[in-house]
């Protein structure tokens, strides 16, 4: 279960006339193990300041983030590091990779890190790329120059490899085909099955209807 | 005394004259983690390398290190041989400068090798076959193993000097700007690498730098440095998506985009 309690973010620019911008205010939530739970609001509205706050990117200026009633806003880093590896897979619409790496590497990394057998990892991410329909001549090849498209399933391949029971998805459909996406949607609604508890942001009404369990619009939090 | 930092900083200060270079660092690094330094030139982030490293001794504060065996040393007060012992076997240290980690007068195969003789290894051909697949492994050609430094490129000594780090396996690797003179397409070899290494033998990696882009893909965690002070430390995507003190912003918000 992920809790936000009195939750609440502002931006101090110094760079800016030590502008102060505040963004949320006493936000509460609640989302369970098993429900997929989808942002909403305009451009700029904070959907994704609020997602990087549970995945320990942004810091709040007040409240507690309880993941399994951890709150992650007060554990020591090594301890964050150690949630974020194992319970929490976090997507973004942009792919970051060292350079020069292979796709096939990359997405079995992810499982290799979390102690997997390579010969095991290796085979999953096969079976997950192709499912994601990444054509096998690629495989061994940096993604870096690939598609927009082929990027983003890459950036859903290496977190989805991981049965993570936390996942948050800030538009991982948004340049992908409607083929892709109907793969994309049967990811989730397994991982949904597994008691998965998901949070995501998705432009695409469509896909909010088809998956999501709630929508929250976050400009009821400011 | 125990501990489950591979290495632990207290209260760690150092000048030189009247310029305070280090004011009260504290530092703990675990194994299977990689820390970032950053900060503008002169905010003591070498020295702060070389103080944890035994390359420099601190005016005050302490700067414990534990070995595999679970042994913790102070290494400020611990006699010169076994220091050199533990330079050796436990840690090493890769310099800006690749002049200044590699002994020019002997061939590329021979920086490599020695030490890997200096933790007991004897057989000559083991040895060499180790060099060479290990000048590959950094993208120098093998055939050059006999050639001295000096006709290296100033990149390709870099290489040789991490390499000649690396092949020991050492518990802890400290880094200043080890991919600053390097061309792109090997620091992305390099950096690949050295995220293997931490990752496969749980081992710990300091790294000193000034490349923000470098940080982000190979620190786990990021200290900024400032006049000798850290001014602000977490998790590298949180220090650098939310900075929260002044000189971070300045510093990430300076960054050109490509």
């Amino acid at each position: 279960m992920i809790e936000l309690k009195d939750i609440s973010k502002s931006f101090r620019l110094y760079t800016q006339n030590s502008a102060k911008i505040t963004v949320f205010k006493d936000v509460n939530l609640t989302v369970n193990r098993g429900e997929l739970v989808a942002f909403t609001g305009k451009s700029g509205s904070g959907k994704t300041t609020l997602m990087k706050m549970i995945y320990g990117n942004y810091l709040p200026s007040k409240g507690s983030i309880l993941v399994d009633k951890t709150d992650i806003t007060k554990i020591n880093l090594q301890d964050l590091i150690r949630i974020r590896n194992h319970k929490m897979g976090y997507i973004s619409q942009f792919l970051r990779v060292i350079p020069r790496v292979s796709t096939m590497n990359i997405v079995s990394d992810s499982l290799i890190k979390l102690g997997s057998e390579k010969e095991d990892a290796l085979a999953q991410a096969s079976e997950l790329l192709n499912f994601l329909d990444i054509p096998r001549k690629l495989w061994n090849l940096s993604p870096l120059t690939f598609s927009g498209g082929e990027q983003q399933r890459i950036n859903i391949a290496r977190a989805m490899i991981c049965n993570y029971p936390y996942f948050l998805l800030d538009e991982p459909t948004a340049s992908l085909d409607n083929k892709n996406i109907e793969k994309v949607i049967t990811l989730i609604d397994k991982l949904k099955k597994n008691g998965c508890a998901i949070i995501g942001i998705f432009h695409d009404e469509m896909i909010r209807n088809e998956i999501a369990d709630r929508e929250i619009d976050v400009n009821s939090f400011k | 005394m125990n501990m489950n930092e591979i290495i632990k900083i207290t209260d760690l200060t150092k000048s030189f004259g009247n310029i305070i270079a280090c004011s009260s660092i504290t530092l703990e690094v675990y194994p299977g983690e990689i820390v970032g330094i950053v900060g503008e030139s002169g905010s003591g982030k070498t020295t702060l390398l070389k103080c944890a490293s035994g390359l420099y001794k601190p005016d005050s504060g302490e700067v414990f290190f534990r070995s595999d065996d679970n042994y913790v040393q102070n290494i400020c007060n611990i006699s010169e041989p076994d220091l050199r012992q533990l330079m050796r076997t436990d840690w090493s240290f890769i310099h800006q400068n690749p002049r200044d980690g590699l002994r020019m007068n002997i061939s590329a195969g021979g920086n490599i090798g020695e030490k890997l003789m200096a933790i007991g290894n004897r057989h000559y051909g083991n040895i060499r076959e180790a060099a060479a697949a290990w000048l590959e492994k950094v993208e120098i050609d093998s055939s050059r193993i006999d050639e001295l430094p000096s006709n290296f490129s100033g990149g390709m000594q870099q290489r040789l000097q991490i390499a000649r780090c690396l092949i020991t396996e050492p518990k802890l690797i400290y880094m200043d700007e080890p991919t600053g003179g390097l061309d792109v397409s090997v620091q992305a070899k390099i950096l690949d690498l050295i995220k293997k290494l931490v990752e496969e033998l749980n081992i710990a990696a300091v790294i000193v730098t000034h490349d923000l882009g470098v940080v982000r893909l190979l620190a786990d965690r990021v200290l900024v440095m400032k006049d000798g002070h850290i001014v602000e430390q977490g998790i590298t995507d949180q220090v650098l998506d939310d900075p929260h003190h002044a000189y971070t912003q300045l510093l990430v918000s300076s960054i050109i985009q490509v």
